[in-house]
């Protein structure tokens, strides 16, 4: 095995970066149930204790795809019946069926998301083109696809500035992903094909930080984690070869006839004997359109039209990508002057040119053409995709567009207990609505199950600046609010609000009933009493 | 002298409109409670009641903010007790694509105070808060606002500062409210001053809310036992058509949401 080992000829420049989405299947169930705003099984109030079963209908019946680690303990297979894996997992759990497209489209997503790492990033190709099937497995199942999850593979090199220690980035990229609720195993090496074994190698035995040595790593894993076929890892089996480091012992001449071509190859790229190719994704660059006048043009209603036409040949651009456009950057180039720039941002994605046109045509009065304009540029900034609420988007727009950007807002919540700080105002015109997915969540969660009770401990009127009132003590059977008397039923209180960073500046509330049923909150900071809000 | 015509107003609609009461307090109610006796695609007006015992500061006028905000929860709670069908995409008022528009400052409720008692934020994912202040001549912009928001498909309720709305402006409200009774009608609430109340719109109801005592609401898990705030609501004055379905209302003395 040393001596076969010992060959290796890293190529020293080079470093990559292998992504292994170990549950993959699984954790796309979970996400999309939660966007959607399904309800979870009680067992989902801890993550790791959601069962979930990805089903396939074959020949009629309902078989299992793939299914959790949970699952996997519990006894389900891929290839049993539904039925049998109810029997097998009795409790809650999560069925979904399987949707290798939707998949497909996530992984694409999820590998032009870690473009963050580095521009080149690419999914691991697999020789049977069917990624479906390759997505639905879980490591260490034998689900249809046998060459393991799917693995996206990052070129990091010469990001040694950016990245200067690698452990870091790698627990970086693991934690990132956790939060958007993929599992990940990530490994780096000097080849893909290295970084992809040492990825899916589901024992540590190939963990570099175990073996001290990239090479000895690589020679630990196993034949499963270079992606070879399953006839092949079988063969060599027969022989008493299970890691790479003893396939490497072999002579080469013999492996390719007896195990295949794939097999060499496989093993040549991780040694880094063999050139490796990957294609990286490329996306596409935003849409943009010209027009370039034949002289320079002064007549505004011209200017007009050729923005009108800009944004039809724009929007017929975003309709073939299926997005909406939320930052618009128009630029008109001035014969004698600088270009006018003027940027328009939209509530949510819009691809409606009618709409576009009339937020730009305010715009378009303020321009400043000076001796004309030569062409104009209409650019998108911003996509997104398109919500279904339209109209509410195009009516928050208008009202932007006429009473200012602040003039729309939505109230998002602070971690603060204090009443003052609670509270954050978002404008819309640069946070956005609120996205659909959260409103079904919010449905989900609260409206549907809500107890039939509006929250009756704070105010729904806030008083601002001090509205000092004279109190004798708490419990008091009367207050003295601006040189009036006012009677007191009842009182309800301290709630003690202590400031983050001074204990001692802490503020009791008192809710207190006047005899006519107002309903007061009273703040009390040290010996000066004051109205903080009413229940109106 | 001033006093004695608006006095007058003021029996004379009391006489004319049928009487009928409202009670919540704070909490919302049974899904077959008030939205469908309130009727859709008309401009209900909201008055809280100032007695003159609570001295607030001159430029702060009452809002019924706790009522409005119950009203609200109320139109999403009966909305989830008749959920569309899977397939079918609702636009029916409370649906979960649907927006609420809190036009004018003055009638943006506390945040804190639109969460129910669980802290679910879905009542305040869903609103949208309008500021005209900025702008001179607030009071047209207000209107020219509600209008526009009335007008959406996307908004099944409105919320509006009528402060100083005159019977064109209150008539102008009124119609878009009306106009949108061609798709999924909108829940149109106009607040006025208490000093309004005997200012003639074209609203088809107005309503003066007051503070209600010794409703007791079993403590909560804040620790905050005892007493709840409460709040009775009166109709002042109706338009029989607005009105017409809302028999249960109209007819009985007093009508109580009570938590279920």
């Amino acid at each position: 095995m040393n001596g076969g080992m010992q060959g290796m000829r890293f190529m020293r420049c080079t470093q990559f970066m292998a992504i292994c989405l170990p549950r993959w299947s699984a954790d796309c169930a979970r996400r999309d149930a939660i966007r959607a705003g399904r309800r979870l099984p009680q067992s989902a109030a801890t993550l790791g204790s959601l069962v979930i079963i990805i089903i396939r209908l074959e020949r009629g019946m309902r078989i299992v795809a793939a299914c959790c680690p949970n699952a996997s303990r519990a006894g389900v297979r891929p290839g049993l019946s539904l039925v049998h894996a109810r029997a097998l997992c009795p409790g809650p759990k999560l069925e979904v069926e399987e949707r290798p497209e939707h998949e497909r489209a996530l992984l694409q997503a999820c590998a032009i998301w870690c473009q963050r790492y580095s521009p080149i990033t690419a999914i691991e190709s697999t020789p049977d083109s069917t990624l479906g099937s390759t997505l639905g497995s879980t490591l260490g199942s034998t689900l249809g696809s046998t060459l393991g999850p799917p693995v996206i593979v990052v070129d990091i090199s010469g990001c040694q500035r950016i990245y200067p220690c690698d452990a870091t980035l790698r627990a970086r990229v693991v934690d990132e992903l956790a939060r958007l609720g993929f599992v990940a195993r990530v490994a780096s090496a000097m080849t893909a094909a290295g970084a992809v074994a040492l990825a899916c190698d589901g024992s540590r035995r190939g963990d570099p930080r175990q073996t001290r040595s990239e090479s000895a790593a690589l020679a630990a894993c196993s034949l499963r984690a270079l992606r070879i076929a399953p006839e092949a890892i079988d063969a060599l089996a027969l022989v008493n070869v299970h890691t790479i480091g003893e396939l490497a012992a072999l002579p080469r001449a013999s492996v390719v006839s007896r195990y295949g071509e794939r097999t060499l190859r496989r093993l040549g790229e991780a040694l880094g004997e063999v050139a490796e190719f990957i294609v990286p994704i490329r996306t596409l660059p935003p849409p943009s359109c010209e027009r370039v006048f034949d002289g320079p043009v002064t007549n505004l209603e011209s200017i007009r039209l050729a923005v009108e036409g800009l944004v039809e040949d724009l929007c017929a651009q975003l309709d073939e990508r299926d997005r909406g456009g939320r930052e618009f950057e128009l630029t008109a180039i001035c014969a004698d002057a600088e270009s006018q720039v003027h940027r328009l941002t939209l509530g949510s994605p819009s691809a409606r040119a009618r709409h576009i046109v009339a937020m730009l045509a305010p715009r378009l009065e303020r321009l400043p053409m000076g001796m004309g304009v030569e062409s104009i540029r209409l650019a998108v900034l911003r996509m997104g995709r398109l919500g279904p609420s339209e109209g509410l988007s195009e009516w928050a727009d208008t009202v932007i567009a006429r009473l200012g950007p602040a003039s729309v807002m939505r109230a998002g919540f602070a971690e603060n207990h204090h009443p003052d700080r609670a509270v954050t105002w978002l404008t819309v015109a640069r946070c956005g609505l609120v996205p659909r997915r959260v409103l079904r969540q919010a449905s989900a969660r609260g409206i549907l199950n809500a107890p039939r009770a509006v929250c009756a401990w704070r105010p729904s009127s806030m008083i601002d600046g001090a509205e000092c009132v004279v109190v004798d003590a708490p419990h008091a059977s009367s207050i003295r609010w601006r040189s009036r008397e006012i009677a007191i039923a009842s009182w309800s209180g301290p709630e003690r609000i202590a400031s983050p960073w001074d204990r001692a500046a802490s503020t009791d509330y008192w809710r207190v009933c006047t005899a006519t049923g107002r309903w007061l909150w009273l703040r009390r900071r040290g010996d000066e009493w004051s109205v903080a809000g009413i229940w109106s | 002298m001033r006093c004695i015509p608006d006095e007058l107003r003021e029996r004379v609609a009391a006489l004319a409109a049928p009487h009928a009461e409202m009670r919540v307090r704070g909490v919302g109610g049974t899904a077959d409670g008030s939205i469908a006796h309130l009727g859709l695609g008309a401009v209900h007006e909201w008055l809280a009641v100032d007695d003159g015992e609570t001295p607030i500061p001159r430029d702060l006028w009452l809002v019924p903010h706790g009522f409005l905000v119950a009203l609200v929860w109320e139109m999403f709670l009966a909305h989830a007790a008749h959920p569309p069908s899977p397939l079918g995409v609702s636009h029916a008022p409370g649906a979960p694509d649907t927006r609420v528009a809190w036009i004018g400052r003055r009638v943006w409720p506390a945040p804190r105070a639109m969460l129910d008692e669980s802290g679910s934020r879905a009542l305040l994912a869903r609103s949208l808060f309008i500021d005209a202040r900025p702008q001179t001549c607030e009071r047209k912009h207000r209107l020219w606002a509600a209008e526009q928001a009335l007008a959406c498909d996307g908004v099944s309720a409105v919320i509006w500062d009528a402060e100083g709305f005159d019977m064109v402006a209150s008539r102008r409200t009124q119609l878009a409210a009306a106009r949108s009774r061609d798709r999924p009608a909108v829940l149109a609430l106009a607040v006025r001053p208490w000093r309004e109340r005997a200012t003639l719109t074209a609203a088809a109801s107005r309503w003066a809310v007051h503070p209600c005592a010794g409703v007791c609401d079993g403590g909560n898990a804040h620790g905050m036992s005892g007493d709840a705030p409460a709040w009775r609501a009166e109709l002042l004055r109706g338009r029989g058509a607005a009105l017409a379905g809302s028999a249960h209302m109209v007819r009985r003395a007093t009508w109580s949401w009570s938590a279920g």
